[in-house]
């Protein structure tokens, strides 16, 4: 069993899901508090990575972190590092791939606090901050829960992207579903099906807990 | 930031090795107190990310050509070694009604009767065991013919994967590969005058650890492995 891949994945997921946190929602409350033309746009641009094929992701992210490239030169050159094929270049990846799977649950709970209990805190004297810390966040926390479990799952799920750029390297950029490939080009199916059951157990219990949860949170809100 | 360990001597390898590298690495670890990682790929699929920044030391290929490219790029240091010769194969699994041997004649055959099956072939594209087979059917008239029969594969242990199900027919594999019991035992297979000229190099980012390594993979205790694994090896005169 590569525990060594487990390490990655799950230190992946992890960084990728609590840095999806203050990310997907400053964007998720920006959208939901604006109604400009353009939101249609912005909102479409934060769901493609959800309908792109992670080749076409991945293309565009080996080109953009190629140290040649604009983006990739500044990161090579304030770090001394490069971002192609390093797990920091899978993290910033994750990041933009999973978005869509932290900013939608985030936004549709968002939106869903009525105006009125807003315009109340308001009117009794909360600050935007305050109303945002004691009133919004409590509110649409099943949303961001949700958000958070999917984000880590479908982080610890990715496998086109991190085919793409990361290089099978082990401890580095080799995580999970890329062990798993390679266990099975290496004909080591036996690894390859522990090491798959074991992620088929962590998604059916991420995805049970998020289901359990917003069952849970809709009963409340009903009451 | 990065989980593994900073002394790691990290090696991109072509998927023939597969087998033989792991022993070889084993005994290398044993006689320095270097850790070794090993990534398998396609050649051609290396090469690209070695141009793109991947952080390998050695680079060893089953062709010289994408050696060739990466000392254009001058993304290497030192000269190339040539280090072993691979031999490219044809492989039927036991249930395949294919007849196998070192002129595809029966190949040829089963084309013109319209009952060939599934041939699987590493994608020629980035792949040097899909170039010698190309190669090799091109030779023998059959690559025009052959075409909508063949699967590709994304590199040599691909190809191999692929000729082992009951749904394909045969396969070009690594000579490397099928002489592994786990292979050899459940099907027939045929060594073809095809061979692959393994090159190694030292790229730019190399530590000292490359050099020992490169070494070591010319000594005779290495070149006994690789004889044994299917590889031929030239003594140096």
């Amino acid at each position: 069993m590569d525990w060594q891949a487990f390490e990655v994945s799950i230190s992946l997921a992890l960084l990728t899901c609590l840095s999806l946190f203050p990310i997907g929602l400053a964007i998720a409350y920006f959208l939901a508090k604006s109604n400009f033309v353009g939101r249609g746009f912005i909102e479409a641009i934060i769901t493609l990575p959800l309908v792109l094929p992670p080749t076409v992701l991945g293309y565009f992210l080996l080109v953009g972190m190629d140290s040649n490239s604009f983006f990739g030169g500044v990161f090579a050159s304030l770090t001394g590092q490069n971002l192609a094929f390093s797990f920091v270049g899978l993290w910033f990846a994750s990041i933009i791939y999973s978005l869509p799977f932290a900013v939608q649950p985030m936004l549709r709970s968002l939106e869903s606090i009525a105006p009125e209990i807003r315009e109340a805190a308001w009117c009794s004297g909360l600050s935007r901050w305050k109303t945002f810390f004691k009133i919004e966040l409590p509110l649409a926390w099943p949303g961001i829960i949700t958000a958070m479990v999917l984000s880590f799952s479908h982080t610890l799920g990715e496998f086109g992207v991190v085919l793409m750029i990361g290089g099978n390297i082990a401890g580095e950029t080799r995580t999970v579903s890329i062990a798993i490939y390679d266990s099975v080009l290496a004909f080591d199916h036996q690894q390859a099906q522990s090491m798959s059951f074991i992620l088929l157990a962590i998604a059916l219990v991420t995805i049970t807990i998020v289901y359990t949860f917003n069952r849970k949170q809709t009963r409340v809100v009903a009451v | 930031m990065t989980l593994a360990q900073a002394d790691t001597l990290h090696i991109a390898a072509a998927a023939n090795l597969r087998f033989v590298l792991p022993e070889l690495v084993d005994q290398f670890e044993q006689q320095t107190d270097h850790h070794v990682s090993v990534s398998y790929a396609a050649s051609g699929t290396l090469t690209t990310q070695i141009q793109h920044g991947a952080p390998f030391e050695v680079f060893l290929s089953a062709s010289p050509d994408y050696i060739q490219r990466l000392i254009a790029a001058k993304l290497t240091q030192g000269k190339a070694i040539n280090y072993a010769q691979a031999q490219l194969a044809l492989f039927a699994a036991n249930d395949s009604p294919l007849v196998i041997e070192d002129k595809l004649h029966g190949l040829k055959q089963a084309i013109e009767q319209g009952t060939l099956g599934k041939i699987a072939i590493a994608n020629p594209r980035h792949a040097p065991y899909g170039q010698a087979a190309e190669s090799m059917l091109k030779e023998f008239g059959l690559w025009n013919q052959i075409q909508p029969y063949l699967l590709m594969a994304e590199n040599a242990s691909q190809a191999m994967q692929f000729a082992l199900s009951t749904s394909v027919d045969a396969g070009f594999v690594p000579y490397a590969h099928i002489i592994q019991p786990q292979f050899s035992l459940v099907g027939r297979f045929v060594q073809l005058d095809v061979t692959l000229q393994q090159q190694a190099i030292a790229l730019h980012t190399a530590s000292v650890s490359s050099k020992q390594f490169l070494d070591f993979i010319q000594t005779a205790q290495a070149h006994e492995l690789f004889t044994k694994h299917g590889f031929l090896v030239k003594e140096a005169s």
